[in-house]
């Protein structure tokens, strides 16, 4: 406990609505982990500022007495981004979740980070924009959430992940200073800090407004599914449609695993005895989708496709799309828990990673669903447990590591789209040598020289600044405090 | 200051260190030239350059083809020029999962023609690769063509990037896979930072395939009015386009006339591409005709569309005169204002002015010719009128006997975070100092 406690109590009473501000175990409890919830620590105030102004001053207050805190969206995250730090502050944004402005000749909207990211598209549907990021949480999850995480979704192979839609934002740096970066035009002189930004964790600063590119909604969108007997040969489809120079919005891959549950949950209208299914999604002007269509389909054939389906309408396209976004929920169905990894591949080596994938599964004695951004190469393996028997996380979290090993092994990366935080920090040294590591100190300490933004995420140890900041036995302090705790 | 040339001998043959001045003349950066160039082969002796002249405050420059060199401030120290030209292989293509990484000193065309031949490519177009532009290059300074409007620039394609820092460590950012979130995205950061970070020293890039059928559009548009309405039906067309540019008639009847094209006289000649299928190009093509005809435009379909792009990519070249290369960046529906605004002052200045518009990007490429005092009144003219609207404007190209200049202009509201960053990352400030920062 923070000994200067009540005079940071009383300073950030003075900033804030009464009922912005929460200090007591049953209004914070709420806070304690975001959609990673294995892990569970509670802060020692909850904050809800409503402007840039509070979000600075509040800021202002924890650098004073060197307290930590953490930013937090909606709380979707799967990697433990927000997770709080014990004797910090949790700033939510949800209280700033105004949209400030649309300008449509100029494509771009103006946000706070609190909005929803659904909410975006919605409010400029009737012009026929949308914008393109579209993480399978999106009913829920905040545009600042999707910053820091740079968050992808099903159609980031076309479109791109979050990163390719940001032109500026406002931040609350670690020091209470307000700034902005980039603006409303696509490129201005000097380096490029909202590349870095974008995907930072939260490590950085605090974003109080987005500036969104928005995009023209297709003319036409046609989904199809095949199914196979093999799931190379689903594989092989998808490398097969691009060398024919066709880049689809979406490919994803399921397993038979994973169409199972789905059948069971939504009824998706999958083949339950296909080995695999690829999920296909052609968007654009209607003279480019009916151009494509008859090659894709030519391509899954050539691949020994078993069933080749197109959604005959709207009602029927949704309906795949069910299917392929209620994955992880339908595994409720067939297991009373499940882990999900987020681990990325080159994308010729899906066969390989599978045949790896079974073999741990089976060593280990666990079922593992396979749903996969097959045209990104992003794998979500889920290993279905039973957290009610003793000992089974952590040979799960085991698991887990060792798909992540593999993944790397095979050219690739520990995540595609959900974020290192707290969860996967630990394996941050597969891809990242220290060299690479003490390089990305240096952004860390142009934002943040006390570390006390968002702190113990990310990085597998915290590194200091040559001035100040946290040392490894404050780090090792931190990490202590954590409860490995099971639901 | 007083470089001990024979000290780079501990890590370089001799036959990679030149000295002379006559081989030190291809990497003048305005009035300076550097004591040595140095020729690295390997990694390990590009770190060991960068250390050692870090300990002993040498300031260096790296260079590819040296085809930007007047690009940036005029360096305030200048004592070793750092050749990546031997760094320059291709060091693996990953033919089914569509990634190809290249040394820095790799020439973007030997990469490109080879992808080719492979049915693949980069997916940019920058100017100055017949030249032997390099991938670290055109990394470094951000360089892009008219394909930026559907694939974007350089930060949108790389994946992996390998440099040096200024102590002489070896690292990385990103992993070769085209979808990564794992640690800071130092390999975009590093796109546009002008060599003041790092020396890059490999990329990963995405690939794309090679699109069956290409066909472009031209038409002539008489005033600003028209201008603005057209883009706005253009971009809000159904239509999936490659590149959109509006040329000046200075620009098109050059351009034209040099492609083979009968030129058209207009105050504005819209060009626009469309690549797909075969099919799905034709298609859209006959949009476009119906939708521009409807509105009493003539344009015409040209086929065999290569040439007349390559030419435009390789605009603004800077050709035997004294001239200023430059890009405006503003927002969308500000372009054809800013079209307007540079026509009429052109007018009123002994300077003739070349330019071609990305309409879609809000971004207007110049080439302006002229004395350097005109020159001068034109920049500052052209800057005071772009603050009123947020707008920057960059040069690309300064004569080297342009005095006093500033490249970059107004770096922002984020301007000490800039200079945080690099003097976290270049503490001694050696890393081509002053030309950004």
């Amino acid at each position: 406990m923070n000994a200067n406690y009540d005079v940071i109590k009383k300073r950030l009473e003075a900033i804030l609505e009464p009922e912005s501000f929460m200090h007591k175990e049953e209004e914070i409890i709420a806070f304690e982990c975001d959609a990673l919830t294995y892990y569970r620590v509670k802060p020692v105030f909850v904050v809800l500022p409503s402007t840039n102004r509070q979000v600075s001053e509040i800021i202002k207050v924890c650098d004073e007495y060197d307290m930590p805190f953490v930013p937090r969206g909606a709380g979707t995250g799967l990697s433990g981004g927000a997770l709080p730090v014990d004797d910090g502050v949790l700033i939510s944004l949800a209280k700033m979740n105004q949209i400030l402005e649309i300008d449509i000749p100029n494509r771009l909207v103006v946000v706070q980070p609190g909005v929803i990211n659904r909410s975006v598209s919605e409010a400029v549907d009737g012009f026929g924009y949308y914008y393109a990021p579209d993480p399978s949480s999106q009913i829920v999850c905040t545009i600042g959430g999707n910053v820091a995480e740079n968050s992808g979704g099903v159609h980031c192979l076309k479109y791109g992940v979050t990163t390719n839609h940001i032109l500026g934002l406002e931040m609350v740096l670690p020091n209470g200073e307000i700034v902005e970066l980039g603006g409303k035009n696509q490129e201005y002189p000097g380096y490029d800090l909202l590349s870095i930004v974008v995907g930072s964790e939260g490590l950085l600063g605090i974003v109080t407004k987005v500036i969104l590119k928005i995009s023209k909604k297709p003319q036409l969108v046609k989904t199809l599914f095949a199914s196979f007997d093999k799931i190379e040969n689903a594989g092989s489809s998808v490398s097969g449609i691009i060398s024919n120079g066709i880049i689809p919005a979406g490919m994803e891959i399921m397993d038979n695993t994973c169409i199972k549950a789905v059948q069971i949950s939504v009824k998706a209208g999958y083949p339950e005895d296909a080995e695999s299914i690829l999920l296909i999604e052609l968007d654009g002007p209607t003279a480019e989708v009916e151009a494509q269509l008859p090659i894709v389909e030519n391509v899954l054939r050539e691949n020994s496709a078993i069933q080749i389906k197109i959604a005959k309408d709207e009602t029927e396209r949704e309906l795949f799309w069910k299917g392929r976004k209620s994955a992880f929920a339908a595994m409720g169905r067939v297991s009373p828990d499940y882990y999900v990894q987020d681990g990325v591949i080159p994308r010729n080596k899906l066969a390989e990673v599978l045949t790896k994938t079974k073999q741990l599964s089976e060593e280990y004695g666990f079922t593992i669903a396979n749903v996969f951004h097959a045209g990104d190469g992003n794998l979500h393996p889920l290993i279905l447990f039973n957290s009610e028997n003793e000992g089974e996380f952590e040979k799960v979290e085991r698991l887990a590591g060792e798909i992540l090993r593999i993944c790397v092994e095979a050219g690739g990366s520990i995540t595609g789209e959900h974020g290192v935080g707290f969860d996967k920090k630990g394996y941050i040294p597969l891809m990242f040598n220290e060299d690479d590591l003490d390089t990305m100190q240096l952004i860390s300490c142009t934002f943040d020289t006390k570390g006390l933004c968002n702190p113990g995420k990310l990085f597998p140890t915290p590194r200091s600044c040559a001035e100040h900041g946290m040392t490894k036995e404050r780090a090792l302090e931190l990490e202590n405090k954590v409860e490995g705790e099971l639901f | 200051m007083k470089i001990n040339v024979d000290d780079f001998t501990k890590f370089l043959s001799h036959e990679n260190i030149h000295a002379q001045r006559s081989e030190l003349l291809k990497f003048q950066v305005f009035n300076k030239l550097p004591s040595v160039a140095v020729y690295p082969e390997s990694y390990e002796q590009v770190s060991e350059i960068v250390k050692y002249c870090n300990e002993n405050g040498y300031s260096v420059i790296p260079f590819g083809s040296c085809t930007k060199v007047n690009f940036g401030n005029i360096p305030t120290t200048y004592n070793v020029a750092l050749s990546l030209e031997k760094l320059n292989k291709i060091l693996g293509h990953n033919e089914a999962d569509f990634i190809i990484t290249a040394q820095a000193g790799a020439k973007f065309k030997d990469l490109q023609d080879f992808l080719i031949s492979k049915n693949q490519f980069v997916a940019l177009d920058p100017p100055q690769i017949d030249k032997g532009a390099t991938i670290g290059g055109i990394i470094a300074t951000n360089d892009y063509g008219p394909s930026r409007f559907r694939y974007g620039t350089f930060r949108e394609q790389i994946i992996e990037l390998v440099a040096v820092g200024t102590d002489g460590k070896i690292f990385k950012g990103g992993a070769k896979v085209v979808k990564n979130v794992a640690g800071y995205d130092i390999h975009k950061l590093f796109v546009g930072s002008m060599g003041t970070l790092g020396i890059i020293l490999e990329a990963s890039i995405k690939l794309y395939p090679v699109q069956e059928e290409s066909l472009t559009f031209i038409t002539g548009i008489s005033d600003a009015g028209m201008l603005r309405s057209y883009i706005k039906k253009i971009l809000d067309a159904d239509l999936v386009l490659s590149a959109l540019e509006i040329m000046n008639p200075e620009l098109s009847s050059d351009i034209f006339r040099l492609s083979g094209i009968r030129p058209i006289n207009f105050p504005h000649t819209l060009v626009l591409r469309i690549e797909n299928v075969r099919k799905a190009v034709i298609d859209q093509m006959e949009l476009v005709k119906n939708m521009l005809n409807s509105g009493g435009l003539e344009g015409a379909v040209i086929e065999n569309d290569n040439l007349l792009w390559s030419y435009l990519r390789d605009f603004p070249y800077a050709g035997d005169k004294n001239c200023i290369a430059c890009k405006v960046s503003v927002m969308i529906n500000e372009i054809p204002g800013v079209l307007e605004y540079i026509q009429e002052f052109s007018e009123n200045l002994d300077i003739k002015i070349y330019s071609s518009a990305k309409a879609g990007n809000g971004i207007v490429q110049l080439l302006i010719e002229g004395e350097n005092k005109d020159l001068e009144i034109a920049v500052n003219l052209l800057r005071s009128y772009l603050t009123t609207m947020m707008g920057s404007l960059v040069y690309q190209h300064v004569p080297h006997d342009f005095g006093k200049f500033n490249t970059w202009g107004d770096l922002g509201a984020s301007s000490h975070l800039m200079q945080t960053l690099k003097q976290n990352f270049d503490p001694n400030n050696i890393l081509n100092p002053g030309r950004l920062i």
